[in-house]
């Protein structure tokens, strides 16, 4: 297989070069974009050629090519946030040209309104994604006044959680496990700290985040709701560096500095929370307990010459839960990601990653060595991913590549000690492979209209060793018995499976100031994460598609309308509609046994889903008053054979009217405000109908057998900051350092917002003929107004 | 066991996250009683009893009264038939409930079904009574740390418990505790049950639940379950345990061995119980 992608590869890349002796009477300007303060690449600055009204755009390298008949250009580089730059060049033969931007300083950004049209919202082809860059990141101080990528991405449309104590987040009513998340290009399997509290994104070490809810690239595939692209920063190259902060929850510090000027950096940033101190308040009779995380985000490059770059960066974070000195459990991810940019031209660009990626999670407990229970699991792979863009002309930018990615999965590695006595209950690991190539073209067909085409090829295998189990038919909704068993070698194929993923996305501009856009994409999902519990958790188990789970398929349509207000696009509108229709969407039979469990595919059931929705966004982008309010209407739908007597049912985090609002306020120079304010109805839960005794125990009980039957009240929060700036100079001095503080206030309004809602009985054992009661229980993680301080410096 | 392990981790997860809680009313649904059903029969040598009811709403405050023109017959594989009759000592507090008219004792390695007729609908039941390990002895100890610190004043023994497992069955058990005679629970929603996964063969001085004081009578009964009977037992616990925390699964009713949609569960079992006084 490896060498049909091989194949594919050779006759792109020979494609290209006949193209390219062609195409010899033109031209190519090409070059990398940097902040001329600290060095970092700048992703999606715009080029723009003035003679021929015609540009380009900055890849995530930073990298961009234009290629033009030979002549005198004005070339316009501007970058929301960069004093525009222009530069008057005559081009006669291919020129590289690496051009450095100088950003705006805070009290200018108030006031000059960018020269320049910075109306990608309505221009580009891209529809469905959000772009957060890291300074608008912090002003959104979330729990606990501490700046969170994910918390962030939360206020966007389209986007959700199930609530406080949630891990992840969902996207256009997708789960959990159906986003892709990629740091560095490395996969995350796991995005939170502390229960979903805190994201395992350290804001120090970002520099870029993009959420794309559909129109996925042909490039990106393995998931079916959404891709969440994180891209680190590369450290300051022109000089040393420190930001850090001192919270109410963790510190943070983060390095970076010149290795050799303007040709090597690093960044080195860690986090540490406290002694347990969220716990704490919680904690009256469990002394012992103890929660708290680390993190470190590091990374390194060294630029060999124009047309080599190399990239490493790592992360390794960790969660560790003690509930006393030798019980507990903890979990991490780590993820290393080596990076090869390499310029075969002007025009062709590539890159080769390999990756290294493993998420992990370890329990322990027992009173002593003679009696103990560990438990650890663990999904890692390794992924290589070359990647190609060959930038043909001003209205062709062609990206091909592929990629593979070895997996294992290891679901439970189990010894319990009874006594002295060792018993294994391990389970079998098991081995993957999934492999694409993908070609596609982004490509302006004329003034008005422009589109970006593609297709993935992606193919996956479930390979041995290892026992494969044959489920006979079984009453939909009750477990499946085994009725055969296969033992495979290494290597050997078990089931394999393919899919073709045809990714469309088109823009029709209508006049300057809007267009219309629309995207169909087909993605293919061959790993599944299976819960079993209210919201997603670290446990939360990862199973690769078999001989008896088939891969999930997601065919996703939007519709959007786009529109900019106001002189230089002081105000950016969408308005989208989706519709995403999936199979084999995996949900478990009541009951269901996802830990430890030899037998899990024989609990677990696949199905259909739908979502549909609207999303709405107003954003305002300059002013002493801007932010943006975003409101979702969506609905998120299940139908299995054995659950909810095979009807549709609402996923969890299906939420009708999404609502969300965040404003920035400057008041001076010194002080700024922010707020964000939340709405969300009510989300579904189970909940009985009826109650019964047996052996005298009340025992609730669901008439209907219904899921997600019963609503939660309705989810709404205010949360408020006030940034307040140190003082510029100093003994009439300009100081060099920096430092601000954050005050803030999470939940305002001290609402008890609810998470779930459980039944309990009254605590009197029932003889025949006594009266007893029940109740539901509403359970909120977080009860009332957190108020919280930081103090954060940079020199 | 390794169950019970995770939900000791379940609880303290929310122990730690759950802010606070509050009562709230819900909308109750009017939905149809459904018939409960629950009965054993074991290998001792005693009229066994079957008990009959219906299920009520939610937040219905009436009570459980049983249904009294049931027609019951327990068959074992081998053709034997037992009949049942509703209260025959007509006991205060026995509506509902029926007892075997002779006294039998069920074999070990034989099926027993039970059917119960009601009106036009028949509700039946099938489960085999497994070996069950003797209980080689109980031991009395003092506990240090609840010495240093007694929940309950006085109460600082406990009772530690020696069997030996058979390590080539698949077994299950379900445990029954008594202080003075009263069955004892550590939290009301307690049931003890077990697989043999992570049991060694020796099963050398495990705690039972609960602390005792001096002059304390203890008793425990071991009862060997089916598969299906730990599946019941299983889901009854994690849904009597569901505190609504980030680790609880969503409600689900418990899978029961009774046919017609009957609710609860008719369990056969071989037990054997030892005691020992604290002294």
């Amino acid at each position: 297989m490896s060498k049909i992608i091989l194949q594919f590869l050779t006759v792109v890349a020979l494609w290209c070069v006949a193209h390219q002796l062609v195409a010899q009477q033109k031209v190519t300007l090409s070059g990398y974009i940097n902040d001329a303060e600290n060095g970092e690449a700048l992703i999606g600055a715009t080029v723009f050629v003035r003679e021929t009204q015609s540009g380009s755009a900055s890849n995530v390298y930073g990298f961009y090519s234009i290629t033009l008949p030979p002549g005198q250009y004005t070339i316009e580089y501007t970058y929301v946030g960069y004093q525009p730059l222009v530069k008057e060049i005559t081009l006669n033969e291919n020129q590289r040209l690496n051009v450095e931007m100088t950003g705006e300083s805070q009290q200018l950004q108030e006031v000059v309104i960018s020269g320049e049209r910075v109306d990608a919202n309505v221009t580009s082809t891209e529809m469905s994604t959000n772009k957060l860059d890291i300074q608008t990141i912090k002003k959104i101080p979330a729990f606990l006044g501490e700046v969170d990528v994910l918390k962030s991405i939360q206020l966007l449309p389209g986007v959700s959680t199930v609530g406080e104590g949630a891990a992840g987040f969902n996207v256009r009513g997708g789960g959990v496990g159906q986003n892709l998340i990629l740091l560095d290009e490395a996969p995350v399997y796991n995005s939170s700290h502390l229960f979903g509290f805190f994201s395992v994104f350290n804001p120090d070490a970002v520099k870029d985040t993009k959420l794309y809810k559909g129109a996925i690239p042909a490039q990106y595939g393995g998931r079916i709701a959404s891709l969440l692209d994180v891209r680190t920063k590369e450290g300051n190259s022109k000089r040393f560096e420190a930001n850090g902060g001192i919270g109410t929850v963790f510190s943070r510090l983060a390095l970076e500095a010149p290795i050799v000027k303007d040709k090597s950096s690093f960044i080195l940033a860690g986090r540490r929370s406290y002694i347990d101190i969220l716990a704490k308040p919680f904690l009256q009779d469990l002394d012992d307990v103890g929660l708290s995380f680390y993190d470190l985000t590091m990374k390194t490059n060294y630029n060999f010459d124009k047309n080599n770059r190399l990239y490493l960066s790592g992360y390794f974070g960790r969660d560790v839960f003690k509930f006393d000195e030798n019980q507990g459990f903890n979990w991490g991810s780590k993820t290393a990601s080596l990076r090869w940019n390499h310029v075969f031209n002007a025009r062709l660009f590539s890159n080769f990653t390999a990756v290294y990626s493993k998420y992990d999670y370890q329990l322990e407990f027992g009173e002593d060595a003679r009696d103990r229970f560990t438990w650890d699991s663990d999904v890692t792979n390794y992924m290589f991913k070359p990647e190609f863009t060959y930038f043909v002309n001003n209205y062709n930018e062609v990206s091909f590549g592929g990629s593979i990615i070895y997996y294992t999965f290891e679901p439970a590695n189990a010894v319990g000690i009874s006594d002295g006595e060792r018993i294994d209950i391990s389970l079998d690991k098991k081995y993957n492979l999934e492999s694409a190539v993908y070609l596609s073209n982004k490509h302006e067909l004329n003034d008005r209209l422009s589109a970006e085409y593609g297709l993935r090829y992606s193919m996956f295998q479930y390979l041995g060793p290892g026992t494969a189990y044959e489920y006979g038919e079984a009453v939909p909704g009750e477990r499946k018995p085994v009725v055969g068993a296969r033992e495979y070698d290494r290597w050997e194929t078990i089931q394999s499976y393919s899919n073709l993923e045809p990714r469309v996305a088109f823009k029709y501009q209508l006049n300057a100031s809007s267009s219309i856009k629309g995207s169909y994409n087909r993605m293919a999902q061959y790993i599944h994460l299976v819960s079993n519990t209210t919201a997603s958790n670290p446990l939360d188990v990862w199973v690769p598609s078999s001989n008896n789970l088939e891969p999930q398929i997601g065919d996703q349509f939007a519709l959007g309308y786009f529109r900019n207000f106001g002189e230089g696009n002081d105000y950016e509108a969408s308005a989208e509609v989706y519709t995403r229709l999936t199979k084999n969407q995996v949900d478990y039979i009541d009951g269901a046994d996802i830990l430890i469990n030899e037998y899990l595919e024989g609990e677990l059931l696949s199905g259909e889903g739908r979502a549909y929705g609207l999303e709405l966004y107003l954003k305002k982008n300059v002013g002493n008053l801007n932010g943006w309010i975003s409101y979702t209407l969506g609905r998120t739908e299940l139908q299995v054979e054995g659950i909810n007597d095979g009807d549709w049912y609402p996923t969890r985090y299906d939420q009708t009217h999404n609502l969300k609002v965040a404003a920035f306020y400057d008041l001076n120079e010194r002080i700024s405000l922010s707020g964000n304010f939340t709405f969300v109805s009510g989300t579904p839960t189970t909940f009985p109908t009826s109650r019964y005794v047996v052996q005298g125990i009340l025992i609730p009980y669901n008439a209907e057998g219904g899921r997600n039957n019963v609503r939660l009240e309705s989810y709404h929060r205010l949360d408020l900051s006030l940034r307040l700036e140190g003082k510029k100079m100093k003994k009439g001095k300009e100081r060099r350092n920096e430092d601000y503080w954050v005050f803030s206030l999470y939940n305002v309004y001290g609402r008890k917002n609810p998470f779930s809602i459980y039944f309990s009985q009254s605590d009197d054992r029932v003889s025949p003929g006594e009266v007893i009661n029940t109740e539901a229980n509403r359970v909120s993680i977080v009860g009332s107004i957190i108020p919280s301080i930081s103090y954060n410096f940079r020199f | 066991m390794n169950k019970n392990i995770l939900y000791l981790l379940v609880l303290l997860a929310v122990a730690v996250l759950a802010g606070c809680e509050e009562t709230v009313k819900l909308e109750s649904e009017q939905v149809e009683p459904k018939v409960v059903i629950e009965g054993l029969v074991t290998n001792e040598n005693i009229q066994h009893y079957v008990k009959v009811s219906r299920s009520a709403e939610f937040y219905s405050s009436g009570d459980f009264t049983g249904v009294t023109d049931a027609v019951i017959t327990v068959e074992d594989d081998q053709g034997n038939v037992y009949n049942y009759v509703h209260n025959p000592s007509s006991a205060e507090n026995g509506e509902g409930y029926y007892l075997s008219e002779d006294a039998f004792a069920g074999q070990i390695g034989s099926t027993y079904t039970l059917t119960v007729t009601l009106g036009s609908e028949v509700y039946t039941a099938t489960d085999i009574i497994k070996p069950v390990t003797a209980i080689d002895s109980l031991e009395v100890s003092l506990n240090e740390e609840e010495f240093d610190d007694p929940e309950d004043e006085g109460y600082f023994y406990e009772i530690l418990f020696y069997a030996k497992e058979p390590q080539d069955t698949e077994d299950y058990y379900l445990f029954k505790f008594y202080r003075n005679d009263s069955l004892f629970l550590d939290t009301e929603t307690d049931i003890y049950y077990a697989n043999d996964d992570l049991l060694g063969e020796s099963i050398d001085g495990i705690p039972t639940a609960g602390f005792y004081k001096l002059g304390d009578k203890a008793r425990v009964e071991m009862y060997s379950i089916s598969r299906q009977g730990y599946i019941y037992y299983n889901d009854l616990y994690t849904l009597l345990n569901s505190d609504g925390g980030m680790f609880s699964p969503p409600p689900a009713n418990p899978r029961s061995n009774l046919s017609n949609n009957a609710l609860g569960y008719f369990q056969a079992s071989a037990v054997v119980s030892d005691s020992i006084v604290v002294e």
